[in-house]
């Protein structure tokens, strides 16, 4: 049994369809790539699955189980957000991570306990005590996915996890989906850099308008992702323009 | 402050606020002596705090003036100014050295007891504003900066330049508190909900203890004896 599955998701605002008929499913400890141009409805996907928008219609199931309230949806999907100025808000590494272990209300004993494990797992030993905003990106990055996983979600959603950082930074960032994935996360990345993530992901989705374009394992994918406009030839010559007609 | 709870830190800022109402006019100065000093022994500058905090220092100047021309000695007014300073030193350390989320958290448990969910919405309503101060200050100087490298100027046009600044800003600032509030609601948070209670250690009994006794032992000195 698959571990996510998602049947005829559909999402308008006044009239528009933002998400078209959206279904596919996902096996437990994958890392799946969404792909698409700007307006395809990516994000809007991650919204909907997360429970902070509503679909106006469709059918979300976590093992087989259909999730019809947006509290389910809210405690079964994590979300990284690609601000990561906006998302964290403790004043520490550790109070950050803390702080959605509290808002679920466990004891200061289990909040530790995790924290400590989030801690170790993401190597920020020697920051945790660190006000976030001395971080690097993907320092910043990591807290974000920390104070995340830390929630144990299902699955985890990310929002561009590679928009704004430098080289340093994305390496850092893709070491640590290379460690989750080996751990058994189930990850949903949205994003533009297909180039930097498609080698680490098994499935790729690609949307466009709001609909599945197309669909499967991400090493049959690079016809579909060029034909949508979406990936980039990886030998493109410095003088050689012709990719951009 | 460090490591201390903010439910002992206000219990402390409380009392010593009452406290301040008791002293006489030369006991007002030197507690806003103490209160101005002790800071550099935990590596404060409380005289930065203060000037970043302008319209407090108005409103002591105010305060001052109110009180000479009211009451008509200089003693009086310099120790009314006094008082008030101190409780707004101690007020900007207290916040200053308190985590946000442990603060709104904090008032969150004093509030609810007393006015059940609408005590604890009043906490959450805090921590949003303390937290969108820093978003919005980067977004207003991101537009301001935005604007100069395009060649705007306040000074031209400073009616059209303000308004229309202001507008564009106010639409980003939604934009941003929108994503700002998914972010905090994907984490579980919401308007008035139940939060793990921040604890009370061997330093916060420590810091309240020690408010009391102050508090009751000036209390007795100047009522009693």
């Amino acid at each position: 049994m698959s571990l996510l599955s998602v049947e005829n998701l559909s999402f308008s605002i006044d009239g528009t369809k933002l998400l078209e008929n959206i279904s596919f499913s996902l096996e437990k400890g994958s890392l799946t790539l969404v792909a698409g141009k700007n307006g395809s409805g990516k994000s809007m996907l991650l919204k909907c699955l997360k429970g902070l928008e509503r679909p106006d219609q469709g059918v979300i199931e976590i093992n087989g189980r259909p999730l019809k309230k947006e509290r389910e949806r809210m405690k079964a999907f994590g979300l990284v957000f690609q601000d990561t100025s906006l998302e964290i808000v403790g004043s520490t590494v550790k109070k950050d991570i803390a702080f959605g272990l509290e808002n679920m209300k466990l004891s200061r004993d289990k909040i530790q306990e995790t924290t400590d494990k989030m801690i170790s797992l993401f190597n920020l030993e020697k920051i945790q005590n660190l006000p976030p905003s001395v971080l690097s990106g993907g320092e910043k990055r990591r807290l974000s996915i920390a104070g995340v996983l830390a929630m144990e979600p299902e699955i985890i959603l990310m929002d561009e996890p590679l928009a704004n950082l430098d080289y340093p930074s994305v390496k850092m960032v893709l070491s640590t989906l290379i460690e989750l994935k080996k751990k058994g996360v189930t990850i949903v990345i949205v994003s533009h850099e297909a180039e930097k993530l498609l080698y680490l992901t098994d499935n790729t989705i690609i949307l466009s308008d709001g609909k599945i374009k197309a669909m499967g394992k991400s090493r049959d994918m690079m016809k579909a992702l060029r034909d949508n406009e979406v990936y980039l030839p990886p030998k493109a010559e410095f003088e050689d323009l012709s990719w951009l007609e | 402050m460090a490591g201390i709870n903010p439910f002992s830190t206000m219990v402390a800022l409380i009392l010593s606020s009452v406290a301040s109402s008791l002293l006489n006019e030369y006991e007002a100065l030197a507690l806003l002596i103490l209160v101005t000093i002790i800071p550099f022994f935990f590596k404060v500058n409380i005289f930065k705090i203060l000037w970043s905090m302008k319209v407090m220092l108005i409103t002591a100047l105010l305060i001052f003036l109110f009180s000479y021309f009211g009451k008509g000695t200089l003693l009086s007014s310099l120790s009314d100014t006094s008082k008030f300073l101190s409780v707004v030193a101690l007020s900007a350390l207290y916040i200053k050295k308190s985590d946000l989320i442990d603060l709104s958290t904090t008032m969150g448990s004093i509030l609810s007891p007393i006015f059940g969910k609408r005590g604890r919405k009043a906490s959450s309503a805090v921590m949003m504003t303390l937290a969108l101060f820093p978003i919005i200050f980067s977004t207003a100087t991101e537009m301001m900066n935005a604007r100069r490298s395009r060649g705007g100027s306040f000074f031209r046009h400073p009616i059209s330049s303000i308004t229309d600044y202001t507008l564009s800003m106010m639409r980003l600032l939604f934009q941003k508190i929108l994503i700002f509030q998914d972010a905090l609601y994907s984490r579980s948070w919401s308007t008035g909900g139940e939060r793990t209670k921040v604890i009370l250690g061997k330093k916060d009994w420590l810091v309240i203890i020690l408010s009391a006794m102050l508090f009751t032992g000036l209390f007795i000195w100047k009522r009693v004896l």
